[in-house]
């Protein structure tokens, strides 16, 4: 499929921690947006506090916490439209959402999940660990475990959602939610390397390979967007950030 | 309504992906739906993918139920279009 459009300017939004429901009328939003111009390309990185999404392929037993206890913990589950399973999302474990209108960019569906898979999987080997993408087994892999849960949707030709992708995130946690069906939980950056990651440079890393996969020739970086009021962000974001 | 309304496929577009299925209807038979307005939902395993109406009118069919595999070129279901559609 040959691109419709010469791509303009990749804009990538670090968000730092977001609402999850504000995110998602942001997506919804910016996905409006792309539609109606096809040039346009949007990513947008952030982090979450703890929510469980269950997206079309998974199931409320991925979630092995009862009820009374995911209240207690204030983790909130929700349904939400998009391919893949159920996900835990904590803080420390960076959010990928591209917005890139599919047609404009002669990709079909296949080749973009390959594409998005293969710009993760780039992240995490320059984050100088082993990982992998296993054929017939959607996300990035690093010695057996999932790394980063991929899931999108694809509303009039433009895709949204994307990739999480664990870079110091609590692992402990990860045992009572069944990421993708998963039995054995996720694993991190942080975990395979044996030492710290720097979420800056991994975030810095996930905004040129997307640009560079598909085909941007320039990126323009923000730090807020005038639509998405962060709803917590938290003090020492930026500071861990570096 | 029958006189002036004709009868528009609802055909699934080449996704570029190997398998697909459908997971959601949006609208029932009898409903209003609007060009452009998704209708149903299908899914491969990573990826939704919403099928728009190609004209306005009532949704008069659905010819495939959550779950079944589908295939590009296929029909989904059957829009009764408003002529001026």
């Amino acid at each position: 499929m040959p691109p419709d459009h010469e791509p303009a300017a990749l804009e990538a939004y670090l968000l730092g921690r977001v609402g999850f429901d504000a995110l998602l009328a942001w997506q919804r939003r910016m996905v409006y947006e792309v539609s109606g111009d096809r040039r346009r390309g949007i990513l947008a990185l952030c982090e979450f506090d703890p929510i469980i999404t269950v997206g079309r392929t998974g199931s409320h037993q991925d979630v092995q916490i009862p009820s009374r206890e995911l209240a207690t913990r204030g983790w909130p589950v929700k349904w939400v439209n998009r391919g893949g399973g159920t996900v835990l999302h904590t803080p420390g474990q960076l959010q990928v959402v591209a917005i890139l209108p599919l047609d404009a960019l002669g990709v079909g569906l296949s080749a973009y999940l390959e594409q998005l898979h293969d710009a993760i999987l780039s992240v995490a080997q320059e984050s100088e660990i082993r990982a992998e993408v296993i054929p017939g087994k959607p996300g990035v892999w690093a010695r057996g475990r999932l790394i980063a849960p991929v899931g999108v949707a694809v509303h009039d030709w433009v895709a949204y959602f994307g990739a999480s992708l664990n870079i110091d995130c609590d692992l402990e946690h990860y045992r009572d939610v069944r990421c993708e069906g998963h039995a054995l939980p996720m694993t991190s950056l942080e975990r395979e390397r044996h030492g710290p990651v720097r979420p800056g440079f991994v975030r810095q890393l996930v905004v040129e390979a997307i640009a560079e996969r598909f085909g941007f020739p320039r990126t323009s970086i923000f730090h807020h967007h005038p639509a998405l009021t962060p709803s917590a962000v938290r003090a020492d974001y930026f500071s861990r950030s570096a | 309504m029958a006189d002036d309304a004709t009868e528009v496929d609802i055909i699934l577009p080449d996704l570029g992906a190997d398998a697909a299925r459908v997971t959601v209807w949006f609208a029932n038979p009898g409903d209003r739906v609007f060009a452009g307005e998704r209708v149903v939902e299908v899914a491969t395993e990573s990826a939704t993918f919403d099928v728009a109406a190609p004209a306005g009118g009532v949704l008069q069919t659905r010819l495939v139920k959550p779950r079944d595999p589908i295939a590009p070129g296929q029909t989904l279901g059957r829009i009764l279009a408003d002529r001026d559609d």
